[in-house]
């Protein structure tokens, strides 16, 4: 199957939904310790930072596998992602068993801001996507708000 | 008295035993992961098509792949919380 070479604007279009993704993290990140250690203590303040950290790393690690794998062999787009799935999802199988072992977090804290976070970053970046493609010329800026 | 499928199902649950209770809990998370395997497969897929037949649009494809991706990766994240929960 030939691929034409892709325009240079989608050279690192993962990378860069992951690191706008990553840069709203760190915007919600100290509402949301706070907000958690006022309500449950120091341990689920660790559980949260633990799960975001995890959620975060795994936004930039699928982001940088795809992107290197849709520019250098898109044929092999569909194992690689397939793969890196299982991989990613092994690899945080085995930190929350590792951090459950330890007993160290408040576990349902650390469980539920990995799915609440995952798709909080997930839908404001959905949002910003969906205009930016709706609406080309009138990208999204920060402190930029529409109607 | 009848027992409907439901409650069934609670009170038999309710007196599983730990190992047994373990072991489903482990299956349950396994099948959690099929259900996004297969959709980031038709998903990828599809998209590879897409930009095989619209290379220009590489660009909106792969941001959309990637949000498509993430979406049903939630759906495997969901299932190892409550594998753990």
């Amino acid at each position: 199957m030939e691929f034409a070479v892709p325009a240079p604007s989608t050279d690192r279009i993962e990378s860069t939904i992951a690191h706008d993704l990553a840069r709203k993290a760190v915007i919600v990140a100290p509402v949301l310790l706070v907000g958690i250690g006022v309500w449950r203590g120091l341990d689920a303040v660790l559980g949260a930072l633990v799960a975001l950290v995890i959620v975060v790393v795994n936004f930039l690690v699928a982001a940088r596998v795809l992107g290197w794998t849709a520019r250098v062999a898109p044929h092999a787009l569909t194992g690689v992602a397939l793969m890196s799935f299982l991989v990613r999802l092994g690899i945080i199988t085995a930190v929350g068993a590792g951090i459950k072992a330890l007993d160290v977090v408040d576990w349902p804290v650390f469980c539920f801001t990995l799915v609440g976070s995952y798709f909080l970053l997930l839908f404001w970046e959905l949002r910003s996507v969906s205009l930016t493609l709706a609406y080309p010329g009138l990208k999204p800026r920060p402190g930029h708000h529409e109607e | 008295m009848s027992m409907s499928a439901l409650q069934f199902f609670l009170a038999a649950s309710a007196g599983l035993t730990g190992d047994l209770a373990a072991g489903l809990a482990k299956v349950g998370y396994g099948m959690a992961a099929i259900g996004p395997g297969i959709g980031i497969g038709y998903l990828v897929g599809q998209s590879v098509q897409a930009m095989a037949r619209q290379p220009e649009m590489a660009g909106q494809v792969r941001t959309t792949m990637f949000l498509g991706i993430a979406f049903a990766e939630a759906l495997a994240l969901i299932g190892f919380v409550l594998f753990f929960l």
